[in-house]
Formats: C-alpha cells, structure tokens, sequence
C-alpha cells in the first residue's frame, strides 16, 4: 500500500540545520496496524507528517497504492489527503467554535457531501464512537477521552484508507487511553490501515508491527506475533 | 459550507467579545468620522447640483489687465453679448442696488427679508426653480411684481394662497406677489428668498453695478466664446469711450457649480465654501479611514495567529486555500457590516451638533446624501475587506505542519509587519494632535490679538433709509439716551470684506487699492481709535467734510500723502489714525481712508452708539422707542460690535473644534488597536512572563519589559510625524497675515500626549499580565 524510499528531511533555521530524517525505506502493506517509536526527536512525527502530505520531503519517493502524491500539487494533494487519509493527534486539535456534530461533519463538507447523507453518516460515527448524547456539546464541555474519540470518529468519517495516529493516548489517562486503543484496533480489524506514533510500550503492543526510529533513521522492526496471528 | 463558516465566524467572535467589542468599535467610530466628514463635504459640493440647467450656464467675469477677476458688470453688457452672439441663448443679470435686506409688510406683519434680489424677467430661465404658486414664465413681467420663497410666504401668509396679493416694499412701495417658489434640496450659490424684476435694462456704460449670467447651447466651445466676448467688448465704441484700460480688458466664463469655491473673484456677492478647510477635511476622513485598516489588519494578523492552529487543522482535514481565505473575509465582512451599522447609527446621532457647529443642515437618509455616500462607504468597506483579505490570503499559504506546530507565532515578516503599520498609525495621530495645538494657538493668538479699536460695548444699529438729512437731530436724540456715551454712525464695519476700492490718479502717483470708509463725526472716539498723528474729524472745524484721515498703511504704502496737505480729490489730510483689524487675520491692514459722510460719499448704514453698559436693557428699551420716531415703520435691528467682530473667530473657532473632535478620535483609534495589540503581545510572552516571574521580576520589571517596544514605536512614528508637523504647518500659518509662529509645544505636547496615551493603554495590558498568578502562566500553552 505504501512504499517510501529514502526519505530525508532538513529543517533550517538561519543558524541550526536539523536532520529529521536521513534516508528513510519503509513499507506499510494494507491492513496492518504499524507503530513507531523512538526517543524525542528522532524523527517519527517528521515521518508520519510527510506520509500525511502535511510536510514535503527533500529528498526520496513516496507511493501510495501506485500513485505518487509529492508530485501532486498543493490543490491535489488537499484533495488526496481528504479522499485517503485520516488524522488522529495528541492535542486533539478539535475546533473549539464547533459542536461535536459540527466537527465530525466538517471533512465531509469539504469533500462535498450532500447535506442528507452527512446526518446520516455523522450520527451513525457518533453512536459508533459512543457519543451520540453528546454531539450538541462543545469540545470545552468532554472530557479527554471523549475529545479524543470525537477526533477518531472525524478522521474516520471521510472512511479513509489509512488512519495516520500522532501519539494518540498521550494526553489521556490510562483508562481513556485504552478506549482509544481499542477503537483503533477495531478500525483496523475492519480493515483500516494504521499508522501510529508513541512513546507507550502499552500503546505499541495493540499493533501488528513496530518499527524503532534514532537520529532520523529506522534502526529496527519488530513484528507483535500475539496481534498477528489473530485473524484480519 | 457558508453556513458552517458563518456560524464559526459568529461563534469565535462571540468567545473573543471583548476584542471583537474593540475592533468593531474603533471600525464603527471612523467609520462614522468619516461619514460625518464625507456628508458635509458633499453638502458642500451640492451647491446649484438642484439646477438642471447649471450644465449651461455661467458667469460673466471680467479679467483685469494685471490678472485680477472682477464680478461686476456693466448693466448693457449682457443683452448686447445676446443679441450678437448666437451660442448666448439667455442672460440674467442682478442688481447691486437691489440686492440686500429689504422690510416687507403685509398688514400688520412687518418681516426683514434678508436676501432680496433684483434680477431680470428671464432669471427663471437661467435658475429654474419649482413655483408652488404662479409660473415661471410670466411672474416676473413687471417691475412690480415679485417671487418669494416658500419660507417667506409661511411668514407672511401662513398656510394661505399668496399669489396676486399686495405687500409693501421698505413699508411704503406697493408690489404684487405673482409667484412663491420651493426652495431648492441642494443650496444654491446665491441666497434669494425674494426675487423682483430690475427696473431699468442697464445704468449707463460707466455703472459696474451688475452681475451677469448667461446661458450657453449646449457643446458651446466655452474658450472660444470668451475670446469672441472679449473681442466683442473691445469693439464697442461705448467701452473704448470709458478709458484706456477698458480696451485692455478680457472676459471670462466660470461654469455656474464652481462658483461656489472661486474665492478669487472680487467685488462678488455670492457664498463662497472654503476649499482649503474641505481638503483638509478629506484629509482626516482618509485619515481616519487608514487607521481603521491599520488597526483591522493588525487585528486580523493577532487573531489568525491565536487561531493558526485551527487554521492548520482545517488544511489537514482537506480545506482549500481559497476556502479557507473566504472564511476569513466572511469574518472580516461581518465585523465591517457590524461597524457600518453601528457607524451609520453613530454618524446620526452626532449629525445635528455637526450641522449647528458648521451652521448647516446635514441628512443622512434624506435628500441625495445617501447615494453619494455609498461610493464613500462602498471605497471604506473595499479598502477595509483587502486588508483582511491580505491576512486571509497569507494565513491560508502557510504549511499546515508548521501552523500546528506552533512555528506560526507572528514573529518574523508578521510580526514586522505589525510594527511598520502601529509606526504608520501613530505617525498619523501624531500629525493630528500635533496639527490640532497648531490651531489651537494660531486660534487663541488671534483672541488674544489687538484688533486696533474697542470692540466692547458699541451697539450698531442697522439703518434702512438715509438719516443722513436729519442727522444732528438724531444724534441729539441718541445722545440723550441713558447710558450712551458717543453717537456716530458709518457704512463699512470692521469684518466687512467687500467695501468701496478706488483707483485714482493723486498728484502724479496712481493710487490703487484704497478701501474708503465713510463715517460720522466722533467716529474714531466711538470706536476708540488710537490718533497718530494730527487729529480727529471735528463738527467745530465746520469744513471737516473736506477733510480726509488716513491709516498708517496708507500713508506708509503712497508716496503723495502728506499730512496738513491736500491729497485725493484735494481734500486736505488732517489726521492720521492706527491701522485696525478689517477683513480677517489672513489680511494684513490695507490702506484706508476714511471721509465725513457727504452728498459725494457713499451713505452710511449703521448708527454706531458707544455705551458705558451700566443698565444695557434700559438702554436697549429706550433706543427701541427712539428709534420708531428715526426710522418710522422700521423696527430697530441691532447687534453688538463684538459679536459681529468675533464671526471672524468663528471659522478658526469651528476648525478648532472640528480638529479637535477628529484629533481625539484619531488618538483613540490607534490606541484602541494598542489596547488589542498589546493584549496579544501580553497573551504571547505568557510563559515568558511566568518564567521572569519565577526568577524574580517585579510587576513593575514585567510592565517596563512590555511596554518598552510600544513606546520604542511610538518614538519612531513621532520621529517621522514631527518635520511633517512643522512643514504643513509653518505652511499653514503662513496664510496668516497675523501670526505667532509655530508654538514650542506642538512638538513637545504631541510627544509627551502620544507617549503617556500609549504608556497608559499598554500598562492597563501589561499590569494585568505582570499580576497574574505565575504557575497560570507557565501551564499555558
């Protein structure tokens, strides 16, 4: 499903050039479930943003079931990643002027969803993610965990082939932080590809593969024999 | 996707009230500012905009050999030019010996008409006004018949028909009402509330006692048709007979809608708008106008940065550039739509103290303003939309990794930005304060200047026939009044700007500009006149009305008058007096000289009585009773000389107020974008502030720490406002004829008032900032 071949990328400041990644190879096939961890800085954010098309590498290529989204430009890829990809980020990063219904139906309004069929969908990913009671509130009124599955259930609504996770649990309790765990993995049982990055141990046993990052390169992987030898 | 935006939009600037409350109300009071501003200058710019004939119709001026624009005209002059010249399709003339304040009786209702004209029977041909009763074209057939103002009428007949009925001229001339006319909704150049058919076709060829209007085919080539008058004129044997220079003469049209401003126009009897002023008014409504944007855009960068997380997200979850720059120009539209509203409310609420403070009647909704007013509003909500569409446009580029990061912290080219549009902003409000106590002085200095006679306690009576042939009798009678001290009587005041100009050949040397004024003897001790030289006129002397005083400027400005000796028309010079203050402060003294009323002097119009003011109502009582047996059927009209005098104040006063509304308003503004400004700044350096805090900064360490770049800015923008201040208004100042230079503290005080007002407003930001519990500060972000 995706393949990644030497990757790098610099970040410059006027004095300090940083080397996020130095020829990054990685492939993700359909349906599996990949953590990456890694110390601070390693280079593991850097790496699921440039698969998220939010940032541009320098160097390498990038394929993503046979297409090649860094040559698309800035319009086509807003629209590759609407059509393709779903965001799940530490700090939420939830609209605080919208309700919980709003926020989960604002991907299918930019990706033109007639209105009826946006109800539709919005209401059956909030009885999904358990919040149907609450789709009225603002993100100030839920508690963490419920942010956080407020935010699954907007990258999921687009139905994206790949769920990309930037440390998902990390603000969040450890209650909170299994639910998320937990609807993550059901994603991926439906079939769902998932990329996540974590510091948790904990976290990284609900996936298939990890793959370990230091000093912008992969440094080794390793495969969760008790996650793979479930059925998919 | 409108409606989710709208409803963000609507949301967000509910949650941030407070800064939403002060960016839509800095917007709403300039925006108002500049309504306000925008309606009286296109109140001034409608004047004979009533008239569908104004297109074709112009003056006739006449343009003297050293270049000077004269308005009289000789009476034949204009239906000579009609009947030779085939593009004149129609002339009006008006009569300067029928013009002026007229007493109008009907029955027992006495009214002073103050604006009587005396013009042809094609006037209405030439200025088509509206007749409620009568019609144009026979209404002014006789020289009896006369057309008053719907106003007049309402004085004099109240809500009943007036045409066909009889009313008496100056209480004693019969003349038939044949028309009443509407008064135009746009003013008109001249003021007219009653017209009357002149009486002769013309005075003779040496009488420039016209002014001339004439009306033009349309397309007529109007240079073309000057140099034809002018031609015409000099070929006539009348104008060759009057003196040499006549021949010299050339003729020049002036369309009729710029009438209005043409201040260079001698001898004229028009109304006359201030172009200089309504420049300067434009100049503050741009001005405020720039500082709205200033203060929106800088708005604009601060929120887009406090939200440029969610920025982020919305490209992260598939939102265009462009879909996300229409929603920040929705949020933009919909705070400039709030302001215009609350703009338009505020503009109507200060309209009538406008309209008394400049003296005319200003609309909002009524009348043509409205529509003219739109292209104002249509060019402030452009200009206001473009700069929150430059931070749309910028916010919605940025790559959305870094937004979320937080590496978006309008620092850099924003932040930059930002600085160069507070130093702008200031720089104007600098010029403001600083253009205000320019004013301000220049205003107090000419309060405060000597005018060169005792203004105080002169009563000055209006006279309507001539007491001239009764006059001892009168000054005896005045004299014996209670309280009065002198009785004298003139025909120029001082503030009268148009007065009686000779040119004469005296003793070889050509004498050119002298103003004449005809008094009464006790004139100067009336006035309180300082003597220079020689003396006084006096009764006693019995040959006085030979006799001639001079002013200093006279005697200093010709080379022939010499005192004890005779000079023009060999009357003898037998004093010289002071100079006094005649037609404003922009003019310094001209030479004058002044005579004995005589049967060869203009007549004196106003009786002059200086009074000690112990009992003025007495006084006032009994000149009232005195004056029915001087003037029968003429009820008194009086005023006191200062008040008359002090007008001359009243433009400089009006333009003080004005600036000093607009200066504040100014002021305020930029401080309003301040205030917001460092709200942000104080929200951004949170954590630092905590962090200092924690190591021991004191309140006042953190307050100096945040208020040091603002003044820094402000210092930069003072820097830059402070030559601009001192050219314009050295530049100002010399206009004035009578001028105390530029004050020490319009520099000093613009500084020190800019510097304190932004001190003030950023403290009230950083104290709240310095105060704040320090772990708050350190959890933030």
């Amino acid at each position: 499903m995706i393949t990644i071949q030497h990757l790098t990328k610099v970040y410059r400041t006027e004095e300090v050039e940083t080397t996020a990644l130095q020829g990054v190879s990685f492939s993700v096939e359909p349906g599996e479930f990949v953590s990456i961890m890694g110390p601070s800085g390693c280079g593991k954010s850097t790496l699921l943003n440039v698969l998220g098309l939010l940032d541009m590498p320098e160097n390498g290529t990038y394929e993503f079931n046979g297409t090649e989204p860094l040559k698309l430009n800035e319009r086509d890829r807003s629209k590759f990643r609407k059509l393709n990809i779903g965001f799940v980020f530490q700090s939420f990063n939830l609209i605080d002027e919208l309700t919980v219904y709003e926020n989960v139906e604002l991907p299918l309004i930019y990706a033109g969803v007639p209105s009826s069929e946006r109800k539709q969908r919005v209401n059956d990913m909030l009885k999904r993610m358990n919040l149907g009671h609450r789709s009225a509130h603002f993100p100030q009124q839920l508690s963490g965990g419920q942010q956080q599955r407020v935010a699954v259930g907007r990258a999921l609504i687009n139905r994206p082939n790949l769920i990309l996770a930037d440390e998902p649990t990390g603000n969040l309790d450890s209650f909170n932080g299994n639910e998320v765990m937990e609807i993550l993995c059901e994603l991926n049982e439906g079939g769902t590809t998932v990329i996540m990055v974590t510091h948790s141990s904990h976290d990284a046993s609900f996936s298939k593969r990890i793959v370990y990052m230091k000093d912008g390169q992969i440094v080794t992987e390793r495969i969760n024999k008790e996650k793979i030898a479930e059925p998919i | 996707m409108f409606a989710t935006n709208l409803r963000i939009a609507l949301r967000n600037l509910w949650k941030y009230r407070g800064f939403s409350l002060v960016n839509v109300l800095g917007l709403s009071i300039s925006l108002a500012g500049c309504i306000l501003i925008m309606l009286y200058v296109f109140y001034e710019r409608s004047y004979d905009h009533w008239n569908p004939r104004a297109a074709n119709v112009y003056r006739l001026l006449r343009v003297d050999p050293n270049g000077d624009i004269g308005a009289s005209m000789v009476g034949e002059l204009a239906p000579i030019l009609k009947d030779r010249l085939p593009e004149i399709t129609d002339y009006s003339r008006f009569h300067y010996w029928e013009m002026g304040k007229r007493l109008v009786v009907n029955g027992d209702k006495s009214v002073y008409v103050d604006h009587v004209q005396g013009v042809d029977s094609t006037f209405f041909r030439l200025f088509p006004y509206t007749l409620i009763e009568g019609d144009t074209a026979s209404a002014l057939k006789e020289t009896n018949m006369v057309v008053i103002s719907d106003l007049v009428a309402k004085k004099l007949f109240g809500d009943k028909p007036a045409i066909g009925k009889v009313i008496y001229w100056q209480a004693k001339n019969p003349v038939i009402v044949s028309g009443v006319f509407r008064t135009p909704s746009t003013p008109t150049h001249f003021q007219a509330d009653i017209v009357h058919k002149l009486n002769s076709k013309g005075d003779g060829w040496f009488n420039w006692n016209f002014y001339s209007y004439i009306a033009v085919r349309p397309g007529t080539d109007i240079k073309r048709l000057e140099s034809r008058i002018s031609q015409e004129v000099n070929r006539l044997p009348e104008m060759k007979d009057d003196n040499a220079s006549a021949a010299k003469q050339r003729f020049k049209l002036i369309p009729l809608t710029d009438l209005y401003f043409r201040t260079d126009i001698h001898n004229d009897f028009v109304l006359h708008g201030d172009a200089k002023m309504l420049r300067l008014l434009i100049g503050i409504a741009l001005l405020l106008l720039v500082i709205a944007c200033i203060n929106f855009t800088n708005f604009n960068i601060t929120q887009s940065i406090r939200r440029s997380r969610e920025t982020g997200m919305r490209k992260v979850l598939g939102a265009q550039r462009y879909s996300l720059a229409l929603y920040y120009l929705l949020e933009t539209t919909l705070q400039v739509l709030v302001g215009l509203v609350l703009g338009l409310v505020i503009a109507e609420l200060f309209l009538p103290s406008l309209g008394s403070l400049l003296g005319v009647k200003l609309h909002l909704f009524d009348g043509g303003a409205w529509k003219n007013l739109w292209v104002a509003l249509a060019i402030g909500v452009l200009v206001i939309g473009a700069s929150g569409g430059f931070v749309a446009y910028h916010i919605s580029g940025l790559e959305p990794v870094r937004v979320m990061k937080g590496e978006y912290q309008g620092k850099g080219r924003g932040a930059m930005i930002r600085k160069m549009l507070l130093i702008v902003q200031f720089a104007f409000a600098a010029l403001a304060v600083g253009s205000l106590l320019v004013i301000h002085h220049q205003e107090q200095y000419m309060e405060r200047l000597d005018p060169g006679f005792h203004k105080e306690q002169v009563i000055v009576a209006e006279v309507h026939t001539s007491v001239a042939q009764h006059w001892e009798e009168t000054k005896n009678r005045l004299s014996s009044l209670p309280g009065v001290r002198i009785v004298s009587k003139v025909n120029y005041l001082p503030g009268d700007k148009e007065m009686q100009v000779i040119g004469s050949d005296v003793q070889g040397e050509h004498v050119d500009g002298l103003d004449v004024v005809t008094v009464g003897y006790d004139y100067f001790e009336a006035m309180g006149m300082q003597l220079k030289k020689g003396r006084f006129f006096n009764s006693s002397y019995g040959l006085d009305s030979n006799s001639l005083i001079l002013n200093e400027t006279a005697l200093r400005h010709y080379k022939t008058p010499v005192l004890g000796h005779p000079w023009l028309n060999k009357m003898t010079i037998v004093g010289i007096v002071g100079d006094i203050n005649q037609r404003g402060f922009e003019r310094a003294a001209e030479p004058t000289v002044y005579q004995i009323e005589s049967d060869n002097t203009n007549p004196c119009t106003h009786v002059i009585l200086k009074v000690d003011g112990t009992n003025l109502p007495l006084t006032i009582k009994q000149l009232t009773a005195a004056w029915k047996e001087i003037e029968p059927g003429f009820p008194l009209e009086y005023h006191f000389l200062d008040e008359q005098f002090n007008r001359m104040y009243q433009k400089y006063r009006e333009m003080d107020t004005l600036f000093t509304a607009f200066s504040s308003l100014t002021l305020l503004i930029a401080l309003l974008g301040i205030f917001v400004l460092s709200a942000f700044i104080a929200l951004q350096r949170t954590k630092e502030i905590g962090i200092r805090k924690v190591l021991g900064a004191s309140v006042n360490g953190v307050i100096t720490l945040l208020s040091r770049d603002f003044l820094i800015l402000v210092l930069v923008a003072n820097a830059i406002a402070l030559p601009v201040i001192w050219v314009l208004g050295r530049q100002w100042l010399q206009s004035f004829a009578y001028q105390d230079g530029m004050p020490w503290y319009a520099f000093a005080g613009t500084v020190a008032l800019t510097l304190l007002c932004t001190l003030v407003t950023v403290s009230i930001q950083a104290w709240k900032a310095a105060v704040a519990d320090p772990v708050k500060a350190l959890k933030y972000e």
